[in-house]
């Protein structure tokens, strides 16, 4: 994605995006997925900055929405979706608005991660070291590296515990892990 | 004489600035693992914000935390006295871990003039954050093998507000900024509930540590010739952490603030090789292969760091098997 339409999705959620743009924006963002990913951070992103992520957000809430719309479809077949006011509206409704429209736009992404049934807290942890053939945790692996791949996470989390224990860092080391992929740049 | 009254009085400031400053970070190390709270924050890095939920609580059972991804792919780390559980969805993989003893508080060194040859402590005033009056502490390598932070502390609770790591020409890596904090008295039990399941993820599971009997300390088969000065072999494992089994030495070094880990382990013959850098935000990782065994070495350090430790790994004298 170029850096413009990195700017123009940053105006959108400002609200400063020019009508002309915003159109075109949105014809953008109804064909393109990674661009509707970018648009919903950057919304998360600008609710967190401003104190306006509730608590909790209700795991189930984007199905309410998605059935609300499916009784609806006139209204979105005849009138686009004017986003940009979405993102703004009046004190009292921001949250919930805010929320629906990610709501709307993840519920692809939220439905292919739906939970299972068995809690991790009951799954059992032994003595011994079991390593599985299971895909590795850092994706966009380069082929030829997935097996270290699985290494590079067994080491992670392993020097993750001494990183916590001794120097500054406190909780950044799971941060790290928590908050993106790790960048192989290594060569068989 | 009054010259030398000056620097007299200027030596004196920066003593006692550096005093303040571990002092403070001191309270911040403290904070973060005694206090209950429940936060809302934004993680930088190369160009990109995440936003993460924090959830701490230190109780009669000792500590809990989760740390979850509020945005990307859902990703979690759950953390009590016993065990790490990292969940990623996007991976479909779970890695458990079992958790090391906390070091007592404070977490910062105490050798503050050990400290202080590697690195500059100092206070750099007051700023607002999340809404907060913050204390900005900072400590600046004095060499380019490692990298330097940058903290605000709640000046009521010394809880960290804000976080960036530096590099050596100055430039913030990565920043850590709360948004939202809330400290409280307890933390309802929900709220350290994990939101994604295992089910159907592949499982790695670590659970093998020092005080272990499989764990065979010794001495290590190899040694780390090049270390950027000041950092000393803190602790040393042989675990069996390769899936058929087979033992890994684990070499760890430290500073006293930065930690590297040195992971030595006998190649396989149909074990693939990791070559060449791999980086996690500030975390950097160098592979290396020295007589068909596998060096990998992973740290907190700038990459031409991991890099100069891992070419420097060689069979120590006493041979390896």
């Amino acid at each position: 994605m170029t850096e413009t339409l990195h700017e123009q999705i940053s105006a959108l959620v400002d609200d400063e995006l020019a009508e002309a743009e915003q159109a075109l924006l949105i014809k953008r963002l109804e064909g393109d997925v990674t661009l509707r990913d970018s648009l919903l951070r950057y919304q998360l992103i600008s609710d967190s900055l401003q104190n306006h992520l509730p608590r909790k957000i209700d795991p189930d809430f984007n199905v309410g929405v998605q059935l609300a719309l499916q009784d609806e479809p006139d209204v979105h077949a005849r009138r686009p979706v004017r986003l940009a006011r979405l993102f703004k509206p009046v004190a009292g409704i921001a949250i919930a608005a805010s929320v629906a429209v990610v709501a709307v736009l993840s519920l692809q992404s939220v439905r292919q991660q739906a939970p299972a049934t068995a809690a991790i807290a009951s799954a059992p942890v032994t003595d011994e070291f079991a390593r599985t053939d299971g895909a590795p945790l850092l994706a966009n692996t380069p082929a030829n590296l997935s097996a270290d791949a699985q290494s590079l996470d067994v080491y992670l989390v392993n020097h993750n515990e001494y990183a916590v224990n001794r120097g500054m860092q406190g909780m950044l080391p799971y941060v790290r892990f928590v908050g993106h992929d790790m960048h192989v740049d290594g060569k068989e | 004489m009054r010259w030398l009254l000056t620097a007299l009085l200027a030596v004196s400031g920066q003593v006692s600035s550096q005093d303040n400053a571990h002092r403070w970070l001191n309270e911040m190390s403290s904070a973060l693992q005694s206090l209950n709270y429940d936060g809302t924050f934004v993680y930088l890095h190369d160009g990109k914000l995440e936003t993460m939920r924090i959830v701490h609580q230190t109780g009669e059972h000792g500590e809990m935390e989760r740390l979850v991804s509020l945005t990307g792919s859902p990703r979690e780390v759950l953390r009590d006295d016993r065990i790490v559980t990292c969940i990623m969805a996007d991976s479909k993989s779970v890695t458990v871990g079992q958790r090391r003893p906390r070091q007592p508080f404070p977490v910062v060194p105490k050798d503050l003039d050990s400290l202080s040859r590697y690195y500059q402590l100092q206070e750099l005033g007051e700023d607002r954050m999340a809404g907060y009056v913050s204390r900005i502490i900072s400590i600046t390598p004095r060499d380019r093998f490692r990298y330097g932070y940058r903290f605000w502390i709640d000046t009521g609770n010394y809880m960290l507000l804000k976080s960036d790591l530096i590099d050596a020409d100055g430039e913030a890596i990565e920043q850590v900024m709360f948004t939202h904090l809330s400290v409280t008295n307890s933390i309802p039990v929900t709220a350290l509930q994990p939101s994604l399941t295992g089910d159907g993820y592949s499982w790695t599971r670590q659970g093998v540590d020092s005080h272990h009997p499989a764990a065979r300390p010794g001495s290590p088969d190899w040694v780390v010739k090049r270390l950027p000065v000041g950092f000393e072999l803190t602790d040393f494992q042989r675990k069996p952490m390769r899936k058929d089994g087979a033992s890994v030495e684990h070499m760890v070094f430290s500073d006293g603030l930065a930690t590297m880990s040195v992971y030595v382990e006998k190649l396989g013959p149909d074990d693939k090789v990791f070559q060449g850098l791999s980086n996690m935000g500030a975390m950097n990782a160098y592979g290396a292969v020295v007589d068909d065994h596998q060096v990998t070495v992973i740290g907190e350090v700038p990459p031409a760091t991991v890099q100069m430790v891992a070419s420097s790994v060689g069979a120590h004298e006493s041979g390896h098997d």
